[in-house]
């Protein structure tokens, strides 16, 4: 049986291929595509039959094709799970040891307890304001003239970061101008709002009471390991014994669960004889 | 027409807040009358039979913007007397010659005297139903509320609503009845091809159009829509309640549905399956319509249940019979009947295990997201832990 999981994020699609034979899974493949003001809905479809092409595959071989994060509106999906419940999956999937989740988009941050299976046990979201995410870091990137890659190892080399504005981007951006204006060094600069952002996502896990254990990070900004330093230290200070943790698949956790839910789901449909049809 | 005209064609009578269609009908004879009512239940057949169109009010809904009719209420009052009133007092209601307030609440009832005090020139009633199950007692009661409102609506029209008349309107109505019945049997049968905004809207067309055209409008949606093709999802299957009254906007029945939910039952606009069976056209057409009323009408929140035990057995019924696999207690904030009953409804889903969650909606409700991201994780949770 093959499954795919779809996950529409507000920066990227990311799309991810499962085979699952005789009790065994195996990942087949994955693909990330950043939207960059194109048609969403339009890169999925692309995205996911450039993937299923390239494993020589066709729609029609695939049992479950689940959708995640804004994907309700994909018209090929054959179900739709929510990113709580797919990111949950996804990071068991990839760290067996996840006790928590911190899912960090390039919109929303997203805090999830989890049970050893995958089951969401409690979650929190930030609200929407953007100075909690990964979009307003690479804007600030991107008026600093950092390439994003660059933006971790700069934030590690910080000797005396400056604390900006949590509560709202616009004047988190003010902050920051004026720090440039007042000479304040880039490596200083991305370190006070890793720290900025970190705190608040900290604040999201003691929220739902994830006080101990291994919190995954998925979601793009998983791989910046500035943000996961910062985060680690913003637990300490709250006294969590919380060990924040990246995986170098992080970004895939939402598909990865989508499909994995998207499996589990068809066998139980198969066992109540009541399947859907993928179209 | 395809299903995607009928259901434009539906939208764009929903969305008329300047009632155009009714306002045509009655423009096209002078001795045509229009009564308007509001929800739950009345029995349309008399206006019917006495050549008048009955026109359902069901608030604003989230176009309407209530200026006036917020100077009326505190706010701690639900949202449809208040664009009600706006209806009213911005001249959009002008047309109508008389309004039937139902026995909802006290808000509705309240409203029926003010509606008085501001449009004395027209026939208002406040339309009481019996809360004694008894033929003789509210048997009795009730048919007696019927021969009244029958002389007002004869003095109102100048025509005498004779016994034949309401026989043949009963007849219509019982097609009616039938025709929705189908409809809804047709959408839990076949969901993704008969979705919720399409039942909704058809559903809604109902309260504005004359009976017969509905009719028609029913037939010809359903021989298309069953022929579609549309793939099946993986949606669980969920009946909404609560919404009998302010109705919920568009918006947020199609997120639950956006949000991976078939919705298989409703109760939206209960009056179209108020009567749940064929109401004998034999006999004293009065007497038969106080009948079905006490034995087999459906039930609801602002229906009197004299018995705790009963309390929910509907709901319990319809989630067995539809093959549900939970139930969304969505109610207007500060409707009383809705609320004050959903404490006993969960209790009853919990006895029974049968997931359910509440919110709460007003008819202009903006934000659909929370809706969303509760009733998708409430999808999430029955595809995978139910």
């Amino acid at each position: 049986m093959i499954t795919a999981g779809i996950d529409l994020g507000t920066g990227a699609v990311k799309a991810v291929l499962f085979k699952h034979e005789n009790g065994k899974t195996e990942w087949l493949g994955k693909r990330n595509h950043r939207i960059r003001q194109r048609d969403p809905l339009e890169l999925c479809a692309q995205a996911y039959d450039q993937l299923l092409a390239e494993h020589g595959l066709s729609r029609d071989d695939v049992t479950y094709c689940a959708t995640t994060g804004e994907g309700e509106n994909i018209d090929f999906r054959t179900g739709h799970f929510y990113s709580m419940t797919t990111h949950a999956r996804g990071a068991i999937y990839l760290d067996p040891d996840t006790t928590s989740v911190l899912d960090m988009g390039a919109l929303h941050g997203r805090a999830v307890k989890t049970d050893s299976m995958g089951k969401v046990l409690n979650y929190r979201m930030t609200s929407q304001c953007a100075s909690g995410s990964g979009q307003f870091l690479e804007n600030i990137s991107r008026y600093l003239g950092i390439a994003q890659d660059e933006i971790g190892p700069l934030s590690k080399e910080a000797d005396d970061p400056e604390v900006v504005s949590s509560i709202c981007a616009v004047l988190a951006e003010t902050d920051v101008i004026n720090m440039v204006s007042r000479g304040i060094s880039a490596p200083n600069i991305l370190k006070g709002i890793h720290l900025s952002m970190a705190g608040r996502l900290a604040k999201l896990l003691r929220v739902i009471k994830a006080t101990d254990g291994v919190c995954l990070c998925t979601g793009g900004l998983a791989l910046d390991s500035g943000m996961i330093d910062a985060l680690n230290e913003s637990l300490d200070k709250m006294k969590l014994k919380v060990e924040a943790r990246a995986h170098e698949d992080s970004p895939y956790a939402g598909a990865i669960g989508a499909a994995l839910w998207g499996a589990y789901r068809h066998q139980k449909l198969q066992q109540q004889e009541a399947l859907a049809q993928a179209s | 027409m395809s299903t995607a005209e009928i259901i434009k064609r539906c939208e764009e009578l929903y969305e008329d807040t300047h009632f155009t269609a009714a306002r045509e009908w009655k423009a096209a004879d002078p001795s045509r009358r229009v009564i308007g009512y509001m929800p739950v239940y009345v029995p349309r057949e008399i206006m019917h039979a006495a050549n008048m169109l009955s026109l359902g009010i069901l608030g604003g809904g989230d176009k309407l913007e209530v200026i006036h009719g917020d100077a009326y209420y505190q706010s701690y009052i639900c949202r449809i007397p208040r664009s009600t009133i706006e209806l009213g007092k911005s001249g959009r209601l002008d047309f109508v010659d008389g309004m039937l307030f139902p026995s909802i609440c006290d808000v509705i009832r309240n409203l029926s005297g003010m509606w008085k005090l501001m449009f004395p020139s027209s026939y208002v009633r406040y339309f009481d139903v019996p809360q004694n199950y008894k033929d003789d007692v509210g048997g009795n009661y009730y048919v007696a509320e019927l021969q009244e409102l029958r002389e007002g609506l004869e003095k109102l029209s100048g025509n005498k609503i004779t016994d034949e008349a309401l026989r043949n309107s009963i007849a219509i109505y019982n097609i009616n009845r039938a025709l929705i019945r189908e409809l809804y049997d047709l959408r839990a049968e076949m969901p993704h091809n008969v979705s919720s905004n399409d039942v909704y809207l058809l559903n809604r067309a109902g309260m504005v159009l004359p009976v017969e055209e509905h009719n028609e409008i029913l037939r010809e949606y359903m021989d298309k829509a069953a022929q579609q093709d549309n793939p099946v999802r993986d949606n669980c299957r969920i009946i909404i309640n609560g919404s009998f009254c302010e109705q919920p906007p568009l918006n947020l029945i199609r997120s639950v549905e956006m949000a991976g939910c078939y919705i298989v039952d409703d109760d939206y606009m209960l009056i179209n399956r108020w009567l749940l069976n064929e109401v004998p056209v034999d006999g004293d057409p009065l007497e038969n319509l106080a009948k079905a009323f006490l034995h087999e009408s459906a039930d609801s929140a602002a229906k009197y249940c004299d018995r705790e035990e009963d309390v929910g057995q509907y709901l319990l019924s319809t989630v067995r019979e539809r093959r549900a696999e939970g139930v969304i207690f969505a109610a207007p904030s500060f409707c009383d009947p809705a609320l004050l009953e959903r404490p006993m409804l969960t209790e009853r889903m919990k006895e029974h295990e049968i997931p359910h969650i509440s919110f709460k909606y007003a008819e202009n409700s903006g934000q659909m997201q929370p809706i969303r991201e509760q009733a998708g994780t409430f999808a999430d949770s029955i595809k995978l832990w139910s």
